[in-house]
């Protein structure tokens, strides 16, 4: 045994997670109910490789490529471990699905593998559930995921935690004109709150609120151009919509929400919860990401880090294998026996 | 119903006093009795923990702070990004690179070695004039680096500069001025940004 045998048992290697016993119920357990609604709501599952080419998804990673792990095949190809599964899914669906296909709902659950700094192992980033909405054109998709959202919130008992919308197509509208290079630092900025940074579009930027405030921003803002009405307007709509439908209090217009990924081109949003440091779920719209996988179709969808809520979600009075009781009876037949009828009362029975 | 109140994590030291006065000029006072490391403003807007002061920015980043103050450089060294909320006007100082009065260039041209207790900070500078460095990283006393032979440089936050002064080091070269900034989780900030606008507000008067 090598000296270092200890210190490789105890520690993980940076990146994974390991749940065992009432950890991994409780997650078997919230999956499961999630997926459940995932069905009823026509959600058909799909199940991303574990690797795949590196150069296919080297052109999306921007600057999480540092983040991903990389391995080389038999053959000499260059691999990478699914870090992010937005991407992993629209290359499966790309090469699947054909031109012209009826829109399809997808949903997924899986681990995630990408190196996270000792400090960052906090912020649970290990494990995906999440919906997409593939060939979605218009704002009755958009609206679609964001009312699944709300009701996955519902369902894990989380009545605080509230969505955001923004928009990439609007922060597009105004700073598209610029090279990447330059829209790269703007984009950081106007997420940051830094408006020295951003400049007169500040007051755009900086607003949080309702519908109505949003729409009265076309007028209140000066110089604003007629692209960045239209995808103000079109935001402010989709907010009035769930105001309309009495979802007010969980839905915020917040134009500093501009997408995470570079993959975004329209309506995003981030969900944020009392007492958790970063967001819990993000998603929004991406156009073009299908068509870099030999598919043009529309899409938009969301992924929400389960395991950064797993421990804020009152399971109820559900019983769970640790509490688990012996069968009474002397032989083993007889225990056989009284553990069938006390598990078909559906108590947990070892024999 | 009084919202809860606002989170707040404040640096042990140096800036300590100059942000409770500060506050309490704005009708936010507050004081830890003993040693304890909570406390709650006169107003109940503020709920304060009480840390060190390289452990801050991991406080607020986690959201266990939704606010936080301190200066630019505890932020950079930890690498994470927050919401700016407001410069304070005080506890201001400088990052300096500093040598012996009577240092002579002795390495290879374009290489630095250079003691500090900043090392990101360092390295990114250096690395962004394209001067490759070498950083021996230090947890305090950073003078005695020259002055015992360990490096030839350091870089290091300079107030009066009376210390190097009394080591026989002197400022080459200010690298960055360093401010003071109230701060705030992203996330906290985008759940409670009306109450945190009206706490802005009321420091900024």
């Amino acid at each position: 045994m090598s000296p270092n045998h200890n210190e490789k048992l105890y520690k993980l290697p940076q990146g994974t997670e390991r749940l065992v016993l009432d950890e991994a119920f409780r997650r078997q357990v919230l999956t499961h109910r999630v997926q459940n609604l995932f069905t009823s709501w026509g959600y058909q599952p799909v199940q991303t490789p574990v690797f795949d080419f590196y150069e296919l998804y080297a052109p999306f990673l921007g600057a999480k490529a540092d983040s991903v792990y990389r391995l080389v095949d038999r053959e000499g190809d260059l691999l990478v471990l699914r870090s992010d599964i937005t991407l992993f899914l629209a290359r499966s669906m790309g090469v699947v699905l054909t031109e012209g296909h009826e829109p399809l709902r997808v949903c997924y659950a899986d681990t995630i593998l990408r190196h996270q700094d000792l400090e960052d192992i906090a912020a649970n980033e290990f494990y995906q559930i999440g919906a997409e909405f593939i060939g979605s054109k218009g704002p009755e998709g958009d609206l679609e995921l964001l009312l699944l959202l709300d009701e996955i919130l519902n369902l894990l008992g989380l009545p605080e935690a509230r969505i955001h919308i923004g928009s990439r197509a609007l922060f597009n509208a105004a700073f598209g004109a610029l090279s990447p290079a330059e829209q790269r630092p703007l984009l950081e900025a106007v997420s940051l709150r830094r408006w020295d940074t951003v400049g007169p579009l500040s007051p755009l930027f900086a607003y949080q609120g309702d519908a109505a405030g949003a729409a009265a921003l076309a007028s209140s803002v000066p110089h604003l151009t007629p692209a960045i009405k239209q995808e103000l307007a079109a935001l402010a709509d989709r907010a009035a919509s769930l105001e309309a439908l009495g979802l007010g209090d969980r839905f915020r217009v917040d134009l500093s929400e501009v997408g995470r990924h570079d993959y975004y081109t329209g309506m995003v949003f981030q969900v944020y919860q009392p007492g958790l440091g970063d967001a819990l779920a993000t998603g929004g719209r991406y156009d073009q990401l299908f068509s870099r996988f030999g598919l043009d179709s529309p899409s938009v969808g969301f992924s929400l880090h389960l395991g950064k809520v797993e421990h804020l979600v009152d399971l109820g009075a559900l019983a769970a294998p640790s509490g688990a009781r012996p069968a009474p009876g002397d032989t083993l037949a007889d225990r056989v026996k009284n553990a069938r009828l006390l598990r078909a009362e559906g108590r947990i029975v070892t024999l | 119903m009084k919202p809860d109140p606002l989170t707040l994590a404040l640096p042990k030291g140096r800036l300590f006093d100059q942000v409770q006065e500060h506050f309490g000029a704005r009708g936010l006072r507050f004081d830890f009795g003993g040693r304890k490391l909570t406390a709650l403003d006169e107003t109940g807007t503020l709920q304060i923990i009480l840390v060190k002061n390289a452990d801050l920015p991991t406080y607020v980043h986690h959201g266990i702070a939704g606010l936080g103050v301190c200066g630019d450089d505890v932020v950079y060294e930890s690498g994470h990004e927050f919401t700016h909320l407001l410069p304070l006007a005080f506890g201001g100082t400088k990052m300096a690179l500093a040598a012996r009065r009577d240092h002579v260039r002795s390495e290879p041209p374009g290489h630095l070695t250079i003691a500090t207790k900043f090392t990101r900070f360092t390295r990114d500078y250096f690395h962004g004039l394209g001067i490759p460095v070498k950083i021996i990283r230090l947890d305090g006393s950073v003078e005695l680096a020259p002055v015992l032979g360990l490096a030839p440089y350091i870089v290091d936050l300079v107030e009066t500069g009376s210390t190097l002064q009394a080591n026989g080091l002197e400022v080459l070269e200010t690298l960055k001025v360093i401010g003071v900034n109230l701060f705030a989780n992203t996330a906290y900030f985008k759940l409670r940004y009306q109450d945190i606008g009206r706490l802005v507000d009321t420091l900024r008067s």
